[in-house]
């Protein structure tokens, strides 16, 4: 397993949080004696007994899977037929978005009231290209904010890669 | 410990002697894989029950394991969807909220017979149950087991940028509760 260099490590951790710096690495949690020794014996016993176990019990097991899967197909056909049924009777349907497109462009916007001068800059910004999703929010939030534990801020970090919206659907040009 | 790399201990598992490889592959990764559960669940007892069920696993899993990913990236995603889906179903099972869930691994920190630390190590670890899952697994694996940001992509499925953002934030929120 290749462990990142020391350097890089201590310098995160000088330039984020230096408080923290000098705070000792070693574990504090301890094991039973042995332990270690001990727990490939008990992975490989707990192994053993499931493979004599599984020859009597193959017959019940496969009996077992196969009234799952024949539940699961019933429940799937009804569930499609609902579904047809029900979208079928509403025909005042204008648009069907995503959930999470929905959260996320609400979540921009939010995002927006932080400072809205710099927001709309970035959106015209000719190339947004380069600009890794980490140095957009990281930038533009202040401390108070990413420490306040805002439960949006986080989300968009997650999964703004996922979403590659440009700019201009962005702002509502395109 | 195997003088072994990875990919000769998935050879010989898929066309030599498995039960032997497994052997190997456990040898060399079981207190890795161990204090990564650990530090996610505190306690030793349950520690040891997912640490089990994260090898059993692994023993039914590697014949389709593909070599998409490394193999200790992949040791260390199943290690920890065993964890937190041990945390969710303690949870579920006693109808304890998440907040509550945290409190008790606090108050396990402080009667913990296994736990050896000074002051400053209980707080820091206290500090870190605070965190949200994602900052705390990213937390854990770049603090702890220092940890390549590539690989930590791999293990959580978040990418790189998110993954530096997320960690560089836990940094922050851990200063803040230590410093006041």
């Amino acid at each position: 397993m290749k462990k990142e260099k020391p350097d890089i490590l201590n310098n995160e951790l000088r330039e984020h949080a230096p408080g923290i710096d000098n705070i000792s690495k070693e574990n504090p949690f301890k094991v039973p004696g042995n332990y270690f020794s001990k727990l490939l014996t008990n992975v490989q016993n707990i192994k053993n007994s499931r493979t004599e176990r599984s020859y009597s019990t193959a017959f019940k097991y496969n009996l077992k899977k196969a009234l799952v899967c024949a539940t699961a197909f019933l429940i799937i056909i009804a569930g499609g037929m609902w579904y047809f049924l029900a979208y079928q009777q509403d025909n005042d349907i204008i648009a069907i978005v995503e959930d999470e497109d929905m959260l996320y462009e609400s979540h921009f916007s939010y995002l927006a009231d932080y400072d809205e001068i710099v927001y709309y800059e970035m959106l015209l910004a000719e190339d947004l290209s380069g600009i890794e999703s980490y140095d957009i929010f990281y930038n533009f939030m202040s401390e108070e904010d990413i420490l306040d534990e805002d439960p949006y801020f986080e989300y968009l970090v997650d999964y703004m890669d996922l979403y590659q919206y440009s700019p201009e659907y962005l702002a509502g040009i395109e | 410990m195997s003088h072994l790399d990875d990919k000769e201990l998935i050879e010989m598992y898929n066309f030599g002697n498995p039960d032997y490889a497994f052997n190997l592959i456990m040898r060399k990764y079981q207190k890795n894989i161990y204090w990564h559960v650990r530090r996610l669940l505190i306690d030793h007892e349950d520690s040891n029950d997912v640490v089990q069920n994260v090898f059993l696993k692994v023993w039914e899993s590697l014949k389709n394991f593909r070599g998409d990913s490394k193999l200790y990236t992949w040791l260390y995603r199943i290690a920890t969807n065993e964890a937190l889906s041990f945390l969710k179903k303690k949870q579920r099972r006693f109808y304890i909220p998440i907040v509550n869930i945290e409190s008790k691994l606090a108050d396990k920190l402080e009667s913990d017979p296994y736990f050896d630390g000074n002051e400053i190590q209980r707080k820091l670890q206290k500090a870190i149950l605070k965190l949200p899952e994602k900052q705390k697994l990213v937390f854990n694996l770049r603090y702890f087991d220092e940890m390549k940001y590539e690989d930590i992509s791999e293990i959580t499925g978040v990418s790189v940028g998110a993954l530096k953002a997320s960690y560089h934030i836990a940094l922050k929120k851990i200063e803040k509760i230590l410093i006041n």
